[in-house]
């Protein structure tokens, strides 16, 4: 494990540089901000360990842009204050700082910390294997793009914006956003028990291969619901299992697998509809062409209070620019490639997998 | 006074104890002469700066500058200094220039006798 520490002070670098050796790590150092980004162009540390009083970029500063520059692996940060700086403390944390040490450091101190590091980095290694798994699952059709990239993070934007909606304030908080950004992708997870004849048809389906093709939702909700029980204190798996069962359900009620209607649907699966749905929308299928932005948007809002649920479309439609960068930026194939996937999520005024 | 009684008042009054900081640094001794060493030897400029800045009435120069010291000398296990440091730090952030002066009186105290104490161990 490599670590930055960030400090333009020779004593504060010379004790913390000392006290990381001593407990077996490998370190750089950087003087500020600026230099510390520098640094990370060319290494990716697992920590930083950052002063927050420093010339040309200060540590709240940077921990702010470490944040904002998306990366493959997360980075801890914790930030260095003296005893008395409880306010630069707050700002840090609200920058998405992960914990903080205060001066003078103790070895002790800093060695338990650096282990409450290790355990939340190795919860991200979790996070790896959760997509790994969906992106297997989602290997058997010919859609091996990005699909599932692009349905967690609309997911996430329309989970974060009706967190400030009244109705949902208590419910979504940040763990619920982190749940549904880890456990979307796991929405088709079931398709493993769909034989290959089906998933891969180019055809039209026949009555009864939609209704075996219906069951991965009952497939993938029954391994995950057995999952969670037996891990009960994954609490992810019970999301994960909401989704799967649930987000082929409609808001009126003539979904499946069960026919659950309103909020008797999870919100959590609610939510994951409207962004699989809109990413079906912007690809090629066999039976119709890639739709532009405006189109996918506009038939959203016809599905509004009948396929899904009003709020989740209306916070769609608040967002749909940020919804469109993330489909355009999320693209494996020219959008429009010919893919025949048969997990199509229901498709308003279509027949499912046309 | 005896060199125990000398190194117990040091860690009584709370103006530096060799001894603690040298458990401070793992017992590296190395280590905590050179660190001994970088500290002392840029104490003088920094109070010096600090000096100027009061002089020349440049609020933002000392708050920074009193950070500064009071993060040198907390890592230092200094702790008059730094508390000194500390409060000098918020009367200049306060712009309270009594304050300021009175500050800066009691910061110039704690260097010197944290540089007494320093150089005869």
């Amino acid at each position: 494990m490599k670590m930055l520490i960030v400090d333009d002070e020779p004593i504060s670098l010379q004790i913390l540089g000392s006290f990381l050796t001593a407990l077996g790590y490998e370190f750089e150092v950087a003087t500020d901000g600026r230099e510390a980004l520098e640094k990370m162009r060319h290494f990716s540390p697992s920590i930083v360990i950052s002063d927050v009083e420093m010339p040309h970029m200060d540590g709240v500063s940077l921990c702010r842009e470490i944040r904002r520059q998306r990366s493959i692996q997360y980075t801890y940060v914790i930030l260095v204050t003296c005893r008395s700086e409880h306010e630069s403390l707050l700002m840090g944390l609200d920058a998405g700082a992960d914990d903080y040490l205060s001066k003078p450091i103790s070895l002790e101190e800093l060695r338990l910390r650096i282990n409450v590091a290790k355990r939340l980095l190795s919860l991200e290694g979790r996070e790896m294997m959760i997509f790994s798994l969906a992106k297997l699952a989602e290997s058997r059709d010919d859609d091996t793009g990005e699909h599932l990239e692009r349905v967690r993070e609309i997911s996430k934007l329309l989970a974060t914006e009706l967190s400030y909606h009244p109705k949902f304030a208590e419910v979504i908080d940040g763990q619920f956003i982190q749940l549904i950004y880890l456990t979307s992708p796991l929405h088709d997870i079931g398709k493993v028990g769909v034989p290959d004849k089906i998933l891969n048809k180019e055809g039209k389906l026949t009555p009864e291969e939609f209704e075996t093709m219906k069951e991965h939702t009952r497939i993938g909700g029954e391994t995950l619901r057995a999952s969670a029980q037996a891990y009960s204190e994954a609490s992810f798996l019970w999301m994960a299992y909401e989704i799967a069962i649930n987000h082929h359900e409609r808001w009126d009620g003539n979904g499946y697998p069960n026919k659950l209607s309103g909020e008797q649907i999870p919100l959590s699966a609610r939510i994951v509809s409207v962004a699989d749905v809109y990413d079906a929308l912007r690809s090629k299928r066999v039976y119709k062409p890639a739709f532009s932005h405006e189109k996918s948007v506009g038939i959203i809002l016809e599905g509004k209070g009948t396929q899904f649920d009003p709020d989740v479309v209306d916070a769609f439609v608040k967002l749909e620019s940020m919804v469109r960068e993330i489909s355009e930026t999320h693209q494996e194939l020219p959008r429009g490639s010919e893919v025949a996937p048969r997990m199509e999520p229901t498709l308003p005024d279509q027949t499912t997998l046309a | 006074m005896t060199i125990s009684q000398l190194k117990q008042s040091e860690r009584q009054n709370g103006v530096f104890s060799r001894q603690r900081f040298l458990d401070y640094c793992l017992g590296r001794a190395e280590l905590a002469e050179r660190l001994i060493t970088i500290f002392t030897e840029g104490l003088p400029k920094d109070l010096l700066d600090i000096q100027e800045a009061v002089e020349a009435g440049d609020v933002p120069r000392i708050a920074k500058l009193a950070h500064r010291l009071k993060g040198a000398s907390a890592s230092m296990c200094a702790e008059k200094l730094s508390t000194a440091a500390a409060t000098l730090e918020r009367s200049a952030r306060a712009s309270d220039t009594d304050q300021i002066a009175a500050g800066w009186l009691v910061v110039e105290k704690e260097v010197s006798a944290l540089l007494q104490a320093l150089r005869h161990p």
